[in-house]
């Protein structure tokens, strides 16, 4: 059932880490991600939603509708507590991977 | 998830528009901004399918491989998954056939404007099984003028043989009503053209049904000649209105000719403001005015106990309802315990199954399948045999309908029942219920229990008792109705109904007395013929006259009189019949022209001559002078119906009267089948121009007026047998299991010192325990069966008994294989 790709799962990472400071609709996710790795990473639209949607129905995120400052109807995104534990356990893994990785590239130039 | 969707959609639309808005913030034109962001953001649609799709996948992903691992697994059992389909087909297709003629003969509303307001006028003769409504016509216009209670009514006479001609063409029978000028219009239906029948129309007008019209399609605004009357055809009734009998459609209405008196059946409109029980209340009264009619030109004491109400009739009206609402009603529950024995049948095995499956839920369960999770999956197995029963089973009810119309269809001529159904939407929406609630019943067991425990084993037991119980209960009614059948066919008839032909002439046109003595003449000296015979009335025709009769020397109580039925006959009719002569004389063809004489029964006799020789003794009819003698007794036999006890009756002799009756008894020495065309020609050579209008046997016209319970019984017994084999099925099924399951232990006991015998006495002795707790279980309710005026006690031992036999028999091969096990391969087998 679930398909386990590095991919999805960055993307599952980073907006939860985006969503640690606060409730936010998804183009303002999108803007934060590309704007936060200095332009690197695209988000694209079609994984977005259905991540944001996957990531609501497992608990980790709560979704309520609201108005933006310009008062633009959208629905906002916001971390339960199950997300936040869930990402400390992304964060420590991702840590673990990239240090792991740092590791083989110093070995093996 | 509807609203989810909603949702979807709006979110996606709001990303769209903020991210237009920023690029006309950074200063480009608003088609562009649009155009950009467009493109940026992707395809819409695939967007919000795929984020649709993270709700709903994940379910159809879990329905779509429930499925396939039922149907894996039902693959890999093909005579389990064939026994289910099948029992449950036959359930499932006998109720939906059977629930489709109930609801066509007593749920369904007709298609008219309002139907519940429709209600019919009834009078309840005492005694009478059911009430009629046939009303003359002052009394419908008295009801029509007094009433307070009835927006609206009106009536119609139904002929069911009137001769109709369509431009010239040979006359044919067809089923005319004649109606009150208001009819169509109180009924509320629409023509599908033209116009319906009006009120200045002065029964010069007709409208005709659409299956009529179907066959005339230029029938429309033609003159049609209705028993030499010509109408003017002026509308179509719509295809979907045939009329307010059911079982008997109209071919046509027409527009009652003034002045006609034929008694009416009289249908109304309540009034907004009323209800069926004021309506009711009043009517009461307003039936009193039928009662004074009636009294003005004869006597009768039973006309004070006379009842009158008024019952609902926007579901249609007539007799086939009051004949066949109790047999569908009792056929119905039959085919119900059909259906339930098939369900803890299914019940049964698929726990056994499950047992055995055991190993494989383990499995699954170690590999992440939560425990809702495996309960929906044997859910989704008995759910997915229901569904293939229920398909199946619709399939089959269609054949079942037609079965079941062509056997109540067999009635007598008076009884004609024409029902063209076919399992419809009601019917098909029947089956997709009972279909998922046979899946929830017997799949809830299996599903439940997951864990194993001695407890299931006894479960198991109690399963297959219950369906022996219920075999029992099917076998019993079976059995049951048989016997009451028999005894109707057989028992205290007063005639014998065996080598007689009936030949019913068309007593109008050319059956003079003279051809009348000379065909029964020629009919005698026909080889294989014993007797031959005329009589007004055959045996159990169903139709027959009756009088109050004045005895000299005789008087009763005024409220204790009774009709006496009487009949016309010539000499040797007893003989004819096989009806005893006791005392005195038959009639004798020399009787004609002298004093008038007659033949009484002897219940009669007793009645009018308790303490005296009725031989001798005068008769009159009340109200006419023409005095009887009575010259012979002969024994008491049945009249109109099998069902009621033989009446006093009355015979005179048809030679003495000017006009003679028409119905030729013919008792022959050899089988009527052999000899009835010999008889035909006989009567075509003597009378050429009267018509032969039915030749039939006496044994089936006895028949054709127990055709209700000859449907109960015969589908009682298909159920039974089915319910039998079902229940040996489940006996076998779980012995099998158990043989199955005890395999190791067996051959441990084996090894141990016991002997096959042992073996085989340990497994029957389970088998004899399941079965006795089920037979008494089934003997206790079966002995509670109700809607029959006979014991049950026979039957029901009968049943027990068989059921027995049957239940050991399916005991005996599992316990055969158990009793043949080697004890080292068994053991090697763990």
């Amino acid at each position: 059932m679930a398909k386990l790709d590095l991919l999805q799962g960055t993307l599952d990472m980073l907006i939860l880490q985006t969503l640690r400071l606060g409730p936010r609709h998804g183009y303002a996710i999108a803007n934060a991600i590309r704007a936060g790795s200095g332009e690197v990473l695209q988000v694209e639209t079609g994984s977005l939603y259905p991540a944001l949607h996957r990531l609501e129905k497992r608990g980790w995120l709560r979704a309520h509708w609201g108005e933006t400052e310009q008062k633009q109807r959208a629905k906002f995104y916001q971390l339960t507590a199950p997300g936040r534990k869930q990402l400390a356990s992304e964060q420590s893994r991702w840590a673990a991977l990239t240090a792991a990785i740092a590791r083989l590239a110093e070995v093996e130039p | 998830m509807r609203r989810r969707d909603g949702g979807i959609d709006d979110e996606l639309q709001a990303h769209l528009n903020m991210a237009i808005r920023d690029r006309i913030e950074r200063g480009e034109d608003s088609r562009e901004a649009e155009a950009g962001a467009r493109r940026e953001f992707g395809n819409l649609a695939i967007h919000k399918e795929e984020t649709r799709g993270v709700w709903i996948a994940p379910w159809l992903e879990s329905v779509a491989q429930d499925l396939k691992y039922a149907i894996r697994g039902l693959r890999r059992s093909p005579g389990f998954t064939a026994v289910a389909i099948a029992s449950l087909a036959l359930g499932i297709g006998a109720n939906t056939a059977l629930f489709t003629i109930a609801n066509a003969i007593m749920l369904k509303m007709l298609p008219v404007r309002n139907p519940h307001e429709i209600v019919e006028l009834l009078q309840q003769y005492p005694g009478e099984p059911r009430g009629n409504g046939y009303w003359s016509v002052p009394s419908y216009e008295h009801f029509r003028d007094n009433n307070h209670v009835f927006s609206a009514l009106a009536g119609y006479s139904r002929d069911n043989r009137a001769q109709v001609a369509i431009g010239g063409g040979e006359s044919v029978f067809m089923a005319a009503d004649h109606v009150t000028p208001n009819f169509l219009e109180v009924v509320g239906i629409a023509p599908a053209f033209g116009r319906l029948i009006g009120s200045g129309d002065n029964g010069q007008t007709a409208v005709v049904s659409w299956s009529l019209y179907q066959r005339n399609p230029s029938i429309l605004g033609r003159q049609v000649s209705i028993d030499k009357r010509s109408v003017t055809v002026v509308g179509v009734a719509p295809a979907a209105f045939t009329g307010f009998l059911i079982g008997s459609p109209t071919d046509l209405w027409v527009s009652r000719k003034p002045g006609l008196d034929s008694r009416m059946t009289v249908m109304g409109r309540l009034a907004p403001h009323a209800t069926l029980e004021q309506a009711h209340a009043e009517f009461q009264s307003l039936g009193r005015f039928t009662v004074e009619e009636l009294t003005r030109t004869r006597s009768d004491p039973q006309w004070k106990r006379m009842k009158f109400f008024v019952d609902f009739a926007g579901n249609g009206s007539g007799n086939l309802r009051g004949r066949f609402g109790t047999p569908i009603a009792i056929v119905m529950s039959i085919s119900g315990l059909l259906l339930l024995i098939a369900c803890v049948n299914l019940a049964s095995l698929l726990l056994a199954r499950g047992a055995s499956r055991q190993r494989e839920m383990f499995i699954r369960a170690g590999l992440g399948a939560s425990q809702t999770r495996l309960i929906r999956q044997v859910l989704t197995e008995s759910m997915l045999l229901s569904g293939a029963g229920a398909a199946v089973g619709f399939c089959i009810s269609y054949s079942a309908v037609s079965a079941v119309t062509a056997i109540m269809a067999n009635g007598r001529v008076h009884e004609r029942v024409v029902l063209n159904l076919t399992p419809d939407a009601d019917s098909l929406l029947f089956t997709a219920a009972v279909a998922i609630v046979t899946g929830l019943l017997f799949g809830l067991a299996p599903a439940l229990t997951a864990k194993p425990s001695r407890r299931i084993h006894r479960f198991g037991d109690a399963l297959v008792a219950a369906q022996i119980a219920i075999a029992v209960v099917l076998l019993a009614a079976a059995t049951l109705h048989t016997g009451y059948v028999a005894d109707l066919r057989n028992v205290n008839l007063g005639f014998h109904r065996d080598n007689v032909i009936l030949m019913q002439l068309d007593g109008s046109r050319g059956h003079e007395k003279q051809r009348a003595v000379e065909l029964i003449r020629r009919l005698e000296a026909l080889p294989g013929v014993r007797s031959a015979s005329i009589g007004g009335m055959s045996p159990i025709q169903g139709a027959g006259a009756s009088r109050m009769v004045l005895a000299d020397g005789f008087t009763e109580d005024p409220d204790a009189r009774r009709y006496t039925s009487l009949n016309w006959v010539t000499p040797r009719y007893f003989e004819s019949l096989g009806i005893p002569l006791l005392a005195g004389r038959d009639f004798r063809f020399d009787d004609e022209g002298r004093q008038r004489v007659a033949v009484v029964s002897q219940s009669f006799a007793r009645h009018y001559f308790p303490s005296r020789n009725a031989i001798g003794g005068h008769v009159r009819f009340e109200g006419r002078t023409t005095v009887y003698e009575i010259v012979g007794v002969v024994g008491d036999a049945k009249y109109l119906e099998l069902k009621e006890a033989p009446p006093r009756t009355m015979y005179m002799n048809t030679l003495q009267d000017p006009n003679i009756v028409s119905q030729y008894v013919i008792r022959t020495a050899i089988a009527p089948g052999a000899i009835v065309n010999e008889v035909r020609r006989s009567a075509k050579e003597v009378a050429p121009d009267a018509r032969i209008e039915r030749v039939t046997t006496l044994t089936d016209q006895l028949d054709a007026s127990i055709v209700p319970e000859r449907l109960v019984t015969q589908l009682a017994n298909l159920f039974g047998a089915l319910g039998g084999l079902i229940a040996a099925i489940g006996v076998y099924g779980l012995l099998a299991f158990t043989v199955a399951r005890r395999t190791s232990e067996i051959g441990l006991r084996m090894a141990v010192g016991a002997t096959p015998g042992d073996v085989l006495a340990m497994i029957l002795r389970q088998a004899l325990l399941i079965t006795v707790t089920g037979v008494t279980l089934g003997a206790a309710v079966a002995s509670q069966i109700p809607g029959l005026p006979a014991s049950v006690a026979v039957p029901a031992s009968i049943a027990v008994a068989a059921m027995l036999v049957v239940a050991l028999v399916a005991a005996y091969v599992p316990a055969r294989r158990a009793a043949s096990i080697e004890p080292v391969q068994a053991l090697r087998h763990e």
